[in-house]
């Protein structure tokens, strides 16, 4: 604490370090906003005990001191002061002093109001001046006096003010002294603490230095450990990737299961093999070979044991009514399946051993009804075909059921097996069947077989993946070939057959061979729906239609020809009743329509030729043949055209003349009347009326057409006509109706 | 579950009746669930088959042989006769042609199979039987109780009614699958769901028509 100097008032400044009053000081401006609560917190701590009690001599010598020694020097300064006053008394230039001491003052005074000091401080200066002088009762003009009164009245004036300063200063320090006390009785504790801590953080430091030691030791410890762990972990995972463990080995060795730990550990096996070609591609590959072969030996054997496990599950089906059997079973195809020669062999051999089974069976079959086979061979077929088809079913879903090892029924696999355990039934099928079909003789009942053996080609198409139908395809053609070669020998006995030839007599009627021919075919053909006969391609379809139309009329043809008892209109009506036979049995067939058409062809040539025939046979009983003759010559009469000037030439002929016409006129009257029934009689044999009576009407129609012509020559060149004209004919002969259209349809002559 | 896979053990049902009385649509229905309105003929015998998984745990596989009803494939059908377990033979509830040649459909089946075989008598078409009945639950009794038929039943592939009481009825009806051991009865309902080909033939309790459920014996 600083304290205003005495003698600092008393000289000026600049002239004098006496003089140079010293500023008063600020108070002190300690924070006691929170003395109470510091005071609360250093309780032990009393500043006034510190300062005032005299508990610590040493403390006490020391302020008692500094108090002296302030005495002492006011003492001496006040003591100078008596002694200055009294030297200016005595001297005579006091005025002067005076005057200087005032203008000090002045100087002082214009300081302190000039000062820097802002005007709220210096108001509460003068303020507290004020005050002061108040409450001392003080003169102002004591104070400002220039002498020693002033003097002293401002010493005073400044101790009083002193007094107070230190007043409230010990004041205010008094409520420091617990905080101070406190503080000192904590700075013991904190010493402490210091030493505690300089020797904690010692400590700490050769701890720390331990510690860095030991966390070195410990790093380089992690270290190995994680390269022991690697190797560990390399070393599990090699074990774990290309060992078995001994109980792994006995499982897929010496254990008689094939259960879920079986295939699971085979798994392992498979895996580790493959692993192997890792350890192969090492430099030194003498592991992986150790590890492959010993794995490769397990495999082998594991392989060996699943596959007499699947041959003996496959050798005997009922042991997979056991639900577990099969599924194993299934576990070690789904295994083998990969393995192709394995598996394929397992395959075959199941295949082998399952076609012969069923061979057997079919076999076994076939023996039980060969009684129906003797009786009725349809219903052998028949039966055949449909246990047949019941052995392709039940095979079929029982190799589904044992080879479905992909969830699909439609897996090649399983085709391929159902197809070739099949295969090996088609031989015998074929063989029984064919020997059924070969002994055969009647058409209609190879025509059944037929007719079998195609609806079962779509029947067996609708049952997946089976062979058969090859062999059924096989065996109908087998019976097209057949039927055609029934027919064939069958014509070809009646072509050689002498009893066929006989057959032919003067009744003029067809064979009965032809009858009996047509009874087997025209049933086969009756029941047929189908585009062409059996299903044959068109151009068999022709050949057949060819060998039973065309072939027996050829046939029949021959034995006409050869037969010598035959005139020409025998000749020509045998064959006309043979056609019309074959016509009227083939009609109503729709396969037969071309055919119809045909044979229609042939039976209009041979009507022509018979009405040809009867036409000049009628001419000739009127000896008209020859007049017909040369007339036809000059121009036929066949022609539409008509002109008596073109046969102008028939004059020269010495056979045309009015005695012949005469005569034969003559013989129209005499013959004509009875030529209806001499024609009929000799058409008798003709077994169609209709025809007959075409032939009757036409060769009449053609004759009356001629005499009507001839009888316009007859009448320009000989002034000639017959006694008849060709209407009277016509009506005499009854066919006035049939000539009316005629002569209606042609045009005017 | 039972350990029995049964591969080799199979149930042949044998469907006969005159053409058109719905022996293919019964079977369609029981296949497939689904009924085609358009009509089209079997050519000779079709052949389909079925694992049925019964309430019980039971499975049953069926081969269904379905036959042509036309006159000319008849003398196909006594070969497949011959063989079966079970003979269905199916009429025409609105046509009494249909019914009244069942005799010769029995007789049929007598012959092959003697008494050996279990016959079952279905009257389809019970959707069109309020209008065109012909043939009476009476009648179908009767020749029922005369020829000794295992059951007989009306149902309507149509409406889908009683195909699939039908069916469970004939695999309950099979004297091999009653002998079979019960003993996984009550924990194998569940595995039908896992199946693809499982047919739940749950009856529904609800469906319309109860007249025509008591037909059956």
């Amino acid at each position: 604490m600083d304290f205003i100097d005495f003698d600092t008032f008393t000289k000026d400044n600049s002239t004098d370090n006496d003089w140079n009053l010293p500023q008063p000081q600020p108070a002190l401006s300690l924070p006691i906003t929170n003395i109470e609560n510091l005071s609360k917190k250093l309780s032990q701590f009393k500043l006034t005990k510190n300062l005032i009690i005299p508990n610590d001599s040493t403390t006490t010598i020391t302020v008692n001191n500094d108090e002296d020694e302030l005495m002492k020097k006011y003492a001496k300064l006040s003591i100078n002061l008596i002694s200055d006053e009294k030297k200016q008394e005595q001297d005579p230039e006091n005025g002067n002093e005076k005057s200087s001491s005032n203008s000090t003052l002045s100087t002082r005074l214009s300081r302190v109001l000039n000062d820097s000091l802002n005007d709220n401080d210096q108001r509460e200066i003068f303020s507290y001046i004020e005050n002061n002088l108040e409450e001392n009762e003080l003169n102002v003009q004591d104070l400002l006096d220039t002498g020693f009164v002033g003097s002293v009245s401002r010493s005073n004036f400044k101790n009083r003010i002193e007094s107070n300063l230190i007043k409230n200063h010990s004041k205010i320090l008094k409520e420091y002294q617990p905080v101070i006390k406190q503080l000192k009785s904590t700075e013991g504790k904190l010493n402490k603490f210091n030493e505690l801590n300089s020797s904690t953080e010692s400590i700490i430091d050769s701890h720390c230095q331990n510690s860095n030691k030991f966390n070195a030791r410990i790093n380089e410890l992690n270290k190995q450990q994680k390269l022991v762990l690697l190797k560990k972990q390399l070393l599990q995972s090699f074990n774990a990737k290309f060992t078995l463990t001994e109980y792994e080995e006995f499982v897929l060795t010496q254990s008689g299961e094939m259960n879920d730990e079986f295939f699971k550990v085979l798994s392992k096996l498979q895996k580790l093999n493959e692993n192997c070609y890792i350890l192969l591609s090492l430099d030194n590959c003498k592991l992986g070979n150790d590890i492959l072969n010993k794995s490769n030996q397990l495999l082998n054997s594991s392989n060996d044991k699943i596959i007499k496990f699947c041959n003996k599950s496959l050798g005997n089906l009922y042991s997979l009514n056991l639900k577990s059997k099969l599924v194993t079973l299934q576990k070690c195809l789904r295994y083998l399946q990969n393995k192709y020669n394995y598996f394929q062999n397992m395959i075959d051999n199941f295949i082998n051993s399952r076609s012969k089974f069923i061979n057997d069976e079919f076999l076994n079959y076939c023996e039980s009804n060969l009684e129906i086979v003797q009786q009725e061979s349809i219903r052998f077929i028949g039966d055949l075909l449909a246990y047949v088809h019941s052995l392709i079913v039940n095979e079929s879903e029982t190799i589904i059921a044992i080879f479905n090892i992909n969830e699909n029924e439609n897996d090649p696999i399983i085709q391929d097996i159902i197809n070739k355990i099949l295969m090996n039934l088609q031989k015998p099928i074929k063989l029984k069947i064919d020997h059924l079909i070969y002994s055969e003789t009647k058409v209609l009942t190879i025509f059944q077989i037929f007719n079998l053996l195609d609806l079962y080609v779509i029947m067996f198409k609708k049952i997946k993946g089976n062979n058969l139908i090859e062999v059924l395809h096989s065996l109908i053609s087998n019976c097209q070939d057949r039927i055609f070669s029934i027919i064939s020998n069958k014509l070809s006995i009646i072509k050689q057959s002498n009893s066929a030839r006989l057959e032919l007599d003067t009744d003029l009627q067809p064979p009965n061979w032809i009858i009996e021919f047509y009874s087997d075919i025209l049933n086969l053909l009756d029941q047929i729906k189908t585009k062409t006969i059996l299903n044959l391609t068109t151009d068999s379809h022709e050949k057949f239609l060819d060998l039973i139309i065309n072939s027996p009329v050829e046939i029949f043809n021959s034995h006409v020809e050869l037969n010598k008892a035959f005139n020409k209109k025998d000749n020509l009506i045998i064959k006309f009743n043979f056609l019309d036979l074959i016509q009227s049995k083939v009609i109503p067939i729709s396969l037969l329509s071309d055919k119809v058409i045909e044979i229609n062809s042939q039976i209009n040539d041979i009507t022509e030729k018979l009405t040809t025939l009867e036409y000049v046979n009628l001419l000739k009983s009127l000896h008209l043949e020859n007049i017909y003759n040369v007339s036809n010559m000059i121009c036929p009469f066949s022609d539409e055209f008509f002109d008596t000037s073109i046969y102008e030439p028939i004059k020269e002929n010495k056979l045309y003349n009015l005695e012949s016409m005469k005569q034969i006129d003559e013989k129209i009257q005499e013959i004509l009347p009875n030529s209806i029934i001499e024609i009929q009689q000799s058409l008798l044999k003709v077994n169609s009326p209709m025809i007959v009576n075409d032939t009757i009407n036409q060769v009449f129609i053609n004759f009356i057409k001629f005499i009507k012509k001839l009888n316009l020559i007859n009448k320009e060149i000989l002034d000639f006509e017959f006694t008849w004209s060709d209407y009277e004919m016509a009506t005499m002969l009854g066919i006035e109706e049939v000539y009316d259209k005629e002569i209606a349809s042609l045009p005017d002559t | 579950m039972s350990d029995k896979s049964n591969i080799l053990k199979k149930y042949k049902i044998v469907f006969l009746g005159d053409q058109s009385v719905g022996k293919t649509s019964l079977i369609t229905r029981f296949m497939y669930d689904t009924f085609d309105e358009t009509y089209a003929a079997t050519i000779g015998i079709d052949f389909l088959s079925k694992t049925m998984y019964l309430e019980e745990g039971k499975t049953i596989r069926l081969q269904l042989w379905d036959t042509a009803g036309q006159e000319r494939f008849r003398s196909l059908i006594p070969s497949y006769i011959r063989d079966s377990h079970v003979a269905v033979i199916c009429y025409d509830i609105t046509n009494k042609k249909s019914f009244l040649n069942l005799d010769k459909w029995i007789k049929d089946v007598k012959l092959e199979r003697g008494d050996d075989v279990i016959i079952v008598l279905v009257g389809n078409k019970s959707d069109l039987a309020n209008d065109k009945r012909q043939v009476t639950i009476e009648d179908v009794e009767s020749l029922h109780l005369k020829i000794g038929s295992k059951f007989f039943i009306e149902t309507s592939t149509k409406a889908n009614h009683n195909v699939k009481l039908l069916f469970k009825k004939i695999a309950q009806s099979l004297p091999e699958f009653n002998n079979e051991g019960t003993e996984n009865e009550n924990n194998t309902s569940n595995n039908n769901h896992n199946n693809p080909e499982t047919i739940d033939i749950t009856i529904d309790k609800n469906a319309p028509n109860p007249q025509t459920l008591n037909t059956c014996c």
